[in-house]
């Protein structure tokens, strides 16, 4: 799936804006902590709209599972997750996180505190763990971020 | 025969002992290095080393792995094709191009950001310049002044810009930085996973190497058969 068309179906019929987000000292202390690793770069861009007060935020990320990026899209709506979809797999093995049977687990949940886990367990799938992983740790990265913005907002 | 299938059992047992722990033992991640091993997979040639010049120093790209001088960076997709400091009075940027990212660095070289067509950038990007301090792109699909932070990309005419442009030019490191990352391996290509895994199966032999761990499997089948039927036939008597 392309990134224009993940926008198109998460947004349509509205537009979304496109804003940045620049990590502080702070944000990236949490998104190590998240995930695992430091997050490369400085700056993230999102999408965004509102109706009817909820907020929606979109997000595509890069996140290695074993040694490739995997491009993922993640729709957030009032801090709950409503679809993950993968644009883009590199990895040789794991492709099954791409199948609808893994990707629609994630929706409906939200980020549960103190330790900023996903709200309910995702099944994993045998021989793609890292590629689970790597998707789960973006699921809880955008959740996060989600919730900065929807804050901010306030 | 027993002697050849005694060694090959355990070379497979070995390898295969191998590949069920490659991750853990950081086998899948590692690369091959040693010229000899690399020549069996007919890569012993050292790759192109492009680089462009930022103030008194180089950034370039070998086996697509980036460098700042002699230290990794990052990656970025597609080769290579320019390097520009793009600066206020206040802040300054540094843009590392390639044919399909366009990467933000801050002037200490942390990546701010990897752009990509997601965000709108038009490729195949062929070379990067700057007009009145602004970004300017040349693409496959024309000419664009991008604003990066904006994320704007406006489509210009060649002849407006053409006098004032200047185009980021590659330039030819130090003979000693080249050969350092000449030698560099692309981390990706060939890791010792690959390499068991290749032992395991014959394949690091060629097509010849598969039919002869074919053979060795039948052997194995065979001799644990004639093993059998042999301590059957002692139990019997």
């Amino acid at each position: 799936m392309s990134p224009e068309a993940f926008l198109a179906e998460s947004f349509s019929p509205t537009q979304a804006l496109i804003e940045s987000l620049w990590l502080t000292d702070d944000i990236r202390e949490s998104a190590k902590q998240i995930l695992n690793h430091t997050y490369p770069g400085l700056r993230i861009r999102y999408w965004h709209a509102s109706e009817a007060g909820r907020l929606r935020t979109a997000w595509i990320m890069n996140e290695v599972g074993k040694t490739r990026p995997i491009t993922i899209g993640i729709t957030i709506v009032d801090g709950h997750i409503e679809r993950v979809r993968i644009l883009e797999f590199r990895e040789s093995r794991g492709a099954e996180v791409r199948m609808d049977f893994f990707t629609r687990q994630f929706v409906g949940l939200s980020l549960r505190s103190p330790k900023r886990q996903l709200s309910d367990n995702i099944d994993g799938i045998t021989g793609a763990t890292l590629s689970v992983k790597a998707v789960k740790k973006t699921a809880r990265f955008a959740l996060y971020l989600h919730q900065l913005i929807a804050t901010d907002a306030l | 025969m027993g002697v050849l299938a005694a060694g090959f059992v355990l070379l497979l047992a070995f390898t295969g002992l191998c590949l069920n722990h490659v991750s853990g033992w950081g086998l899948d991640s590692k690369a091959l290095r040693s010229p000899a091993l690399l020549g069996l997979y007919g890569m012993a040639e050292v790759g192109t080393v492009v680089s462009y010049p930022l103030a008194d120093a180089y950034i370039s790209q070998s086996n697509g792995q980036l460098f700042y001088q002699g230290k990794e960076v990052d990656r970025c997709e597609g080769s290579l094709v320019g390097v520009l400091k793009l600066g206020s009075k206040t802040t300054s940027q540094i843009v590392v191009a390639c044919e399909q990212e366009l990467l933000l660095f801050s002037p200490t070289l942390q990546l701010i950001e990897k752009i990509g067509p997601t965000f709108g950038l038009p490729t195949q990007v062929q070379r990067v310049g700057l007009v009145d301090n602004e970004l300017l792109i040349d693409t496959s699909g024309g000419l664009f002044l991008a604003d990066l932070n904006a994320l704007r990309w406006t489509a210009v005419e060649g002849e407006g810009v053409l006098s004032s442009r200047q185009w980021s030019k590659s330039a030819q490191a130090p003979e000693s930085l080249r050969l350092a990352l000449a030698a560099s391996i692309d981390s990706e290509d060939i890791s010792y996973e690959r390499l068991l895994l290749d032992i395991h199966s014959g394949r690091i032999l060629g097509e010849w190497g598969v039919y002869l761990v074919d053979a060795m499997a039948i052997l194995f089948m065979l001799l644990a058969i004639s093993g059998l039927v042999i301590w059957l036939r002692g139990k019997r008597s």
